[in-house]
């Protein structure tokens, strides 16, 4: 058998025809077409006023957390178990970076831990739609209502998800994306940023572009800033897949449910949740193992490699891994998340690309079974 | 506002305490593109308001009628306020299983708008398990339907796609509220099958799921609680004064069918296809050794529920004492048959729990 890779996308001939049409023809005055369609279709996807398309996700945080002025001195709360490209934009715009913990039942932010973690300097909280699963936005939304914090929900793992009828990316007050080549929606690499509020997203607008006034023409930069913009061919990529977003979503909900039927009885075995009233887009099928299995996720997935299966291990939490072992904030969250380590220690992601069949899921799933069977 | 994907319609009347329990399991569905519509009948004026009003959620939307609106007269009061694409009836005895409305919503954007029916399963405990993301789909023709329904078969009452079992598009129902000739889409006597004839006879084809997107929970339907499904056997109180509350006579309900009694209630479902089952292109024939049979089946079951069914028995005797032989074992037959069909789908059908 083939390699079963962990992620990639499904492409079709439509991509195909938007990006060459992009190649073609985006150019002089038609520069930005692709641009405006894919970002008022995307906002209108999400049911939010505006959108703008970046490079990556990391680049909308960072714009984002800049447009609202956050600085040094100020402290920004993030999950303990998420990727380090939710958190690094912190330190882009100098404030500190602190660790909350996660629910064990959504694997997400917890909104205890939250508001644990406020104090007067507290001036935003990042929570992330951890692998397409959502957290309890309720609670997150009412402590940070009640502590004027500012939300930046990212969701670039969980475009097609949902909370109460509310698609993922239109709960905070900024919603993020990633179309990084291993996400559902793709455009390669790239990114969006998504509000409601018009007078930050002008700002944002403005410092994407090296802190130019809109329309500036004489080369006269306003401010020192930033170049965070997306190529049209991304754009155009970016436009198919949304106009296809349905059906990529549908599959990963039927990639899902071909693992829950096969796994369906394991003993110790957790897969993403669905709480009710939530709507899970699954980008990555992940489980995590009971502790009665005496088995790390490194361990596990070097087993699953010699059977030709690739997997990724369940983020690390950020105050274990070196970038931040040594800050105070790293050191105070190691003694507080007890959740996100035990989590984290004892899970991986499946393969979830979109290219999978279900024969290759039974596959994967016969294979973990076999080796949890002899842990 | 963009309108929402479905419209649900939660008639209800008296049932303030379980009420909130069908509105959670929609507030709980995978698919949140949705508006619930409760057109509350309550005879009390507070109590359902009350309940509904536990919920915040901005989709719930709350009609208050009169309170003593005859049931097909507050379905359409429901179906008035729908503004969704798709539209479907929950009962306030009924929950949705999680995944309803995402299943639905994937069929319709696999084969367009189109009419979907699906299983109600009556279950044991307080809830059964999800069926799977993307369950068998049957397409059905219009006319072999009906033609199952003529032959009396089982299969024709769990396929129809009535009001009660049913997803159709908006534009279609109010389609058939237009040509309707009551001018009601839920029309007396049976609002449920006069909308299911309707339906047949406006389309072509439509699709049947055998997996169930809706239940009744805790064995409600065997013990006859929240349930007037008895109620014709058993010749109650208020079933008579449902039948002479209705605009139509019993003379007029009975005309056609050879056992004139208005307790068997395949006659007043056989009415409801006389009436609105109506199409130039096909005239099919009821197939009347078979509504004997039925009809003795129902008999069968009646007495076993307790219901005093002597009369009706005597009309059997005297109208098949003038039938030929060869039909009155064509009759036998068919009553043996169907004891056998109904003891397999309590089995089948009943969920364990």
């Amino acid at each position: 058998m083939e390699r079963i890779p962990v992620s990639g996308p499904w492409i079709t001939q439509k991509e195909i025809d938007y990006v060459t049409d992009a190649v073609t023809n985006a150019w002089y005055s038609n520069a930005n077409c692709f641009h405006e369609r894919f970002e008022n279709a995307f906002a209108k996807h999400l049911g939010v006023r505006f959108a703008a398309a970046l490079p990556s996700c990391t680049s909308a945080i960072h714009l984002a957390l800049a447009a609202r002025g956050i600085g040094p001195g100020d402290e920004v709360i993030v999950p303990e178990a998420t990727w380090i490209a939710s958190a690094a934009p912190v330190h882009y715009v100098g404030a500190t970076t602190v660790f909350a913990d996660v629910d064990p039942k959504t694997w997400c932010m917890s909104a205890e831990s939250f508001e644990a973690c406020i104090t007067p300097k507290t001036k935003a909280v990042i929570p992330v739609d951890l692998y397409g699963n959502m957290p309890d936005w309720d609670a997150i939304l009412a402590v940070a209502a009640r502590h004027g914090v500012f939300v930046i929900e990212d969701a670039a793992e969980a475009v097609g998800s949902e909370y109460k009828g509310r698609p993922a990316g239109s709960l905070g007050e900024v919603g993020v994306f990633s179309f990084h080549g291993s996400k559902t929606l793709t455009t390669g690499e790239g990114g969006l940023l998504a509000t409601n509020d018009e007078t930050l997203f002008r700002r944002a607008l403005f410092l994407r572009d090296h802190g130019r006034k809109p329309g500036d023409r004489m080369f006269y930069n306003a401010e020192i800033a930033y170049k965070y913009k997306m190529s049209s061919m991304q754009a155009a990529l970016g436009l198919a897949q949304l106009e296809r977003v349905d059906e990529l979503i549908t599959r990963k909900r039927e990639i899902f449910s071909w693992y829950k039927a096969e796994l369906a009885g394991l003993p110790g075995v957790a897969l993403n949740p669905e709480p009710p009233g939530t709507k899970n887009s699954y980008w990555m099928v992940t489980v995590i193992l009971d502790a009665s299995y005496k088995l790390s996720k490194v361990q596990l997935m070097d087993l699953m490699t010699n059977e030709q299966i690739d997997t990724r291990p369940f983020f690390h939490p950020l105050s274990s891994i070196p970038a931040y072992h040594d800050s105070e904030q790293a050191r105070i969250a190691r003694a507080r998340n007890s959740v996100a380590y035990q989590i984290s220690a004892a899970g991986i992601n499946l393969p979830s690309a979109l290219n999978l069949d279900q024969a290759k899921v039974r596959h994967v799933c016969d294979v973990l079974k076999a080796i949890l069977k002899h842990a | 506002m963009k309108p929402p994907l479905f419209s649900i319609l939660l008639p209800t009347r008296n049932r303030s305490e379980i009420v909130g329990d069908a509105i959670r399991s929609v507030l709980d569905q995978t698919c949140g593109d949705f508006e619930i519509i409760i057109s509350d009948n309550d005879e009390s004026p507070d109590k359902t308001r009350d309940a509904v009003a536990k919920f915040t959620d901005p989709r719930i939307r709350y009609v208050r009628t009169s309170g003593n609106l005859p049931m097909h007269d507050n379905w359409e009061n429901a179906f008035a306020q729908a503004t969704g694409d798709y539209v479907f009836i929950l009962e306030d005895k009924q929950r949705l299983v999680p995944n309803a409305l995402e299943i639905l919503h994937h069929w319709f954007k696999t084969h367009g708008p189109t009419v979907i029916s699906y299983d109600i399963r009556f279950a044991r405990g307080e809830r059964i398990d999800a069926p799977r993301l993307f369950p068998n789909l049957e397409k059905w023709s219009s006319r072999d339907a009906v033609e199952h329904f003529c032959r009396f078969e089982q299969k024709f009452f769990n396929i129809l796609p009535k009001g009660l079992d049913s997803c159709a598009p908006r534009q279609l129902l109010a389609e058939l509220k237009t040509k309707s000739p009551t001018g009601m889409l839920y029309s007396y006597i049976s609002p449920d099958y006069a909308s299911g004839f309707m339906m047949l006879a406006a389309v072509e084809h439509f699709y049947y799921t055998p997996a169930p997107l809706v239940y009744i929970p805790n064995n409600w339907m065997w013990q006859g609680k929240y349930s007037n499904g008895q109620a014709s056997f058993k010749k109650t109180e208020s079933y008579r004064r449902f039948l002479k509350d209705l605009p139509v006579t019993r003379e007029e309900i009975l005309r056609d069918v050879p056992l004139k009694s208005e307790f068997l209630w395949i006659n007043s479902v056989l009415y409801d296809f006389f009436k609105f089952y109506r199409r130039s292109d096909h005239k099919p024939q009821i197939d009347w050794p078979r509504y004997y049979g039925f009809c003795i089946f129902l008999i069968v079951m009646g007495r076993k529920l307790g219901a005093d069914l002597r009369e009706e028995i005597q009309l059997v005797r005297s109208a098949l004492a003038k039938e030929p032989l060869g039909l009155k074992v064509r009759v036998a037959g068919n009553v043996l048959k169907r004891g056998l069909d109904v003891a397999w789908q309590l089995v089948r059908r009943t969920a364990r729990g």
